[in-house]
């Protein structure tokens, strides 16, 4: 496995990038703080329950408009290749991938894979990622919109089902994407430092995925 | 200026007189409104009404007959009298929605119909029973002494259940016919009722159209069954007639030469709201400070908290918590001069534009029917089943459900409620009242327990919104916030509307089961003044020899099992308690805009109205838990439990009516669920990063990277 940190670091995101992550991870914490107090106003004290929607339906449009610019700008530069996976992310490195984070992160081995400005998204990573905007994120979007509509289009809700099924459906996601909210921030730990894929996403620049010392 | 401009410009400056002169500016007419019809005239003017010559029942002038007035034959000179009579669910109370026992839409297995005749009511607790009964309550002349004070007369008091024939047509046939028996008071036996010695009750016209009905004195003479006498009772204090111990006068003096009465002496007119006060509740009233008064005569009030008057809180006699701040009428409508006939009116009122003529599909091409009944024929013939809302307590009448205009016919309500998001899926949703009414500050009955008397012999009765006795003017109202339950509307939607849920116990027996009979229920509890010592036994935990309030609740096997004893020995099949819920809606008594509640949390909230629990009441009689009466037009779902404390709960639906409410919503399952993944990738994530710094330091120590 090739060394890069005795290499000068790579701009592994552009300015844009970086504003569009950092904008759609506030705008993620915010829907899930405000629909806990939503889903649980007794227990969430700090935001009164009308506060909690109108920061909701902002955040939530936040979201949404962010998402479909990146969309565009990845459809436009065909960096939307990046986070397809292909069979072979899924067998074998998909694999070797996921035996690293079991056993070969503890033994002390390299990364099995080196991250770039290119190949910036590991194999679990771009199948996760996959997942996630092609599951979840449209699951959540498509429910979250029909409830919006719930005023002016109520009939479109109700083939749905109506609130019953659609407000379950976006109450599951929405445990799940915290979950994997959880899960994002601590894989920002397993880079070469625990928080050198942080700075990477705050600066812009880092070294690649392979470690320098273990996290403490 | 060129000369040769001058005549243009002399030609631009006429031009456009010619046509202001053709069309001088016409001012707008000032709006019309309540304003303009300036302050109330010092007298009250001669209605339209003209003079009335009151005629018995065989046609003769009172004045020389010396009879009973019949308002049917006075009235019915100018009016269709039988038109109204025949078309008047207050007339009728049911009489012409009466089907063979058991299949009433309340589920009671001793109910015959919807209406106050023929609909078992716990709280009346009576049982108009039906022919060939083995132990019956009510004949239809006791009925009529017994709950005609809640009834306008005509319709069963007039007429046979069995037959349509006048009551008395027929001789008695059986040990029991319903009309034409009662039980003696001595013997208790079915004894035949002297129908032409009490007459019949007639419709009495004058108790809604007159200004001054003396509705005691009717009431008194019902109870006295003289029951022919009732519409001339009701017209002591006018002067016409007066009472000297058992007899009616009329007086001359009040009669016109050609023998007729004059209609401002009588002050006949439209029907006035405190006409509709004397059945439907005392505390509405137009003018008096409003009064609470715990009664069954008082029934709205004491069901569902309704309080129609433009007085305002604070002024009430009653000692309600925080008084000094309730500056809101008790109905705002009632404040704007709404009386009860500007909603409930007749429906073939010319003045009215009817919403949807009963039993006829809207004109789906017309957002506005002209037509008009001509005056004439409405005074001919004026149709008295007024339009009606759709509620859980109305239950007679249904085929007029849902006639009558309701807040949003009136109101423009999308156009003022711009601080509520998602303004339709509240409107469809949510009974205008359910934020309208967050609070209703009359006490309202919660319990009664027949499954005991107190030493007066009456039931035991629980309030809620009040703290101590319930007509004890020190006690403090609280008032209480109504359920939000799901009311199955008149379109078969589902709207949460505020009710007041009022849960009974009481003894039956037999089978098919009817109710135990008063009669019944003293005997086995009492034995002379005091409580038999059977009962005294097993309710005496003081052993004072007296039975106090906290003594008397069968919360205890062994004391409903003592109590169906002594049933038992009084000759009752397997007698056991039941226990029904009904819920009363509440659509009067809705305060100043400005009351209604905008805390989105009130709703928003698990353990809020929506879906917290609802007490019931305080213990369970006989560990009986209530049932939902089958009439209350209410969505399945939900259910009555007893907590560990013993206190008996209404527990609401998962989704109540169909209806997701956030924050309100108990997903249990599903949170779990998630609580499970979002657990387990927390604990994933700790177990792995743990390891990987339990790894690193081993590593450290031993002199690696």
């Amino acid at each position: 496995m090739a060394q890069t940190n005795a290499t000068a670091p790579q701009l592994f995101y552009t300015l844009y990038e970086r504003l569009w992550h950092w904008l759609q991870a506030l705008s993620g914490v915010a829907l899930i703080a405000t629909g806990f107090a939503i889903s649980f106003p007794a227990t969430f004290a700090p935001l009164d329950f009308a506060s909690a929607v109108a920061v909701h339906h902002v955040a939530a449009w936040v979201l949404l408009i962010n998402a479909g610019l990146a969309l565009f700008y990845n459809l436009a530069t065909g960096f939307i290749r990046r986070y397809v996976p292909s069979v072979r992310d899924v067998f074998p490195h998909g694999m070797h991938h996921a035996r690293f984070y079991l056993l070969g992160i503890f033994r002390g081995e390299p990364h099995p894979f080196e991250r770039t400005p290119e190949r910036r998204l590991l194999p679990l990573q771009k199948l996760t990622y996959f997942l996630i905007l092609n599951v979840l994120l449209p699951l959540m979007a498509a429910t979250g919109l029909l409830k919006l509509g719930a005023d002016s289009y109520p009939e479109l809700l109700g083939w749905f089902g109506g609130l019953p099924v659609v407000a379950v459906l976006h109450r599951a996601g929405a445990w799940l994407f915290t979950a994997f909210l959880v899960l994002h921030v601590y894989m920002t730990t397993t880079g070469a430092t625990w928080w050198a894929n942080l700075g990477t996403m705050l600066t812009g620049y880092g070294h690649g995925e392979c470690r320098e010392e273990e996290p403490r | 200026m060129s000369p040769r401009l001058a005549p243009w410009l002399a030609l631009w400056l006429v031009w456009p007189l010619p046509a202001a002169r053709a069309e001088p500016p016409v001012a707008a007419p000032p709006p019309v409104s309540l304003r303009h019809l300036g302050p109330a005239p010092r007298e009250v003017r001669p209605g339209l009404h003209p003079d009335v010559l009151l005629l018995d029942a065989a046609g003769e002038p009172v004045l020389r007959s010396a009879r009973p007035v019949s308002l049917m034959r006075s009235c019915g000179a100018c009016h269709d009298t039988a038109f109204i009579a025949e078309h008047n669910y207050h007339s009728q109370a049911g009489l012409d929605e009466l089907g063979p026992p058991g299949q009433a839409a309340s589920g009671r297995p001793w109910d015959a119909g919807p209406g106050l005749f023929g609909r078992w009511d716990p709280l009346t607790y009576r049982w108009l029973s039906p022919a060939g009964a083995t132990r019956p309550d009510l004949g239809t002349a006791e009925w009529i002494q017994v709950l005609g004070a809640r009834h306008v007369g005509g319709g069963p008091a007039e007429r046979s259940r069995l037959d349509g024939r006048p009551l008395g047509a027929r001789p008695p046939a059986g040990s029991w016919d319903p009309d034409a028996h009662v039980l003696d008071p001595l013997s208790q036996e079915p004894r035949a009722w002297d129908w032409q010695a009490s007459g019949t009750a007639e419709l009495d016209c004058l108790l809604c159209h007159a200004a001054r009905p003396d509705n005691a004195a009717r009431i008194q003479a019902l109870r006295e069954g003289r029951f022919a006498w009732a519409s001339t009772a009701t017209l002591l204090g006018t002067g016409v007639v007066t009472r000297e111990g058992a007899e009616f006068r009329y007086a001359p003096e009040a009669f016109g030469p050609d023998g007729r009465v004059q209609a401002a002496r009588l002050g006949l007119g439209r029907a006035r709201s405190e006409g509709c006060r004397q059945c439907h509740g005392r505390a509405c009233r137009c003018t008096d400070p409003v009064l609470f008064e715990s009664s069954l005569e008082n029934w709205s009030a004491e069901t569902s908290g309704t309080i129609f008057s433009p007085s305002r809180m604070r002024l009430s006699g009653m000692n309600l918590a925080d008084k000094e701040r309730l500056d809101s009428p008790w109905d705002v409508h009632a404040e704007r001069l709404l009386g009860c006939s500007d909603c409930h009116h007749a429906p073939n009122n010319p003045a009215f534009d009817l919403k949807r003529a009963p039993g006829e599909a809207p004109l789906a091409h017309l957002s506005f029917d002209a037509r008009r009944t001509a005056i004439q024929d409405y005074l001919l013939r004026p149709d008295h089943n007024l339009v009606k809302g759709h509620t859980a307590q109305g239950t007679a009448a249904r085929r007029l459900d849902g006639t009558m205009r309701d807040c949003r016919d009136c109101h423009a309500a999308e156009a003022v409620h711009d601080f509520l998001p998602f303004k339709r899926v509240h409107f469809a949703r949510l009974a205008c009242e359910a934020c309208h009414v967050p609070r209703s500050l009359a006490p309202v009955r919660m319990t009664t327990d027949w499954t005991l008397l107190g030493p007066d012999r009456r039931p035991r009765v629980t309030h809620r919104g009040v703290e101590g006795p319930v007509n004890d003017p020190a006690s403090l109202v609280t008032g209480f916030v109504p359920a939000l339950l799901p009311h199955v509307t008149r379109t078969g939607a589902h709207q949460l509307a505020p009710h007041n849920l009022v849960s009974s116990w009481f003894w039956v027996h037999g089978e098919p089961p009817a109710p135990v009979r008063p009669l019944d229920l003293e005997r086995a509890l009492f034995a002379g003044e005091g409580y038999h010592p059977a009962v005294l036994a097993a309710l005496d935990t003081d052993g004072d020899g007296a039975l106090g309030p906290a003594e008397l609740r069968l919360d205890t096997p062994a004391k409903a099992a003592t109590l169906a004893a002594r049933l038992e020995a009084q000759g009752l099949r397997a007698p056991r308690i039941q226990a029904e819920l009904q819920p009363y809606a509440i659509g009067h008594g809705v305060p100043a805009a400005s009351w209604a509640t905008r805390a989105c949390e009130s709703c928003h909230h698990e353990g809020g109205r929506v879906t917290g629990d609802q007490l019931l009441a305080e213990f369970a009689p006989g560990g009986v838990l209530p049932r939902l009466v089958g009439d209350a037009r209410l969505a399945p779902g939900g259910e009555i439990l007893q907590a560990a404390d013993g206190r008996v709960l209404l527990r609401s639906a998962a989704l109540p009516g169909g209806a997701y409410v956030h924050g309100a919503q108990s997903l249990a399952w599903l949170d779990l669920l998630g609580l499970l993944v979002l657990g387990g990738t927390t604990a994933g994530v700790a177990l792995h990063g743990g390891l990987r710094v339990l790894v690193a330091r081993r590593r450290r120590r031993a002199g690696g990277r």
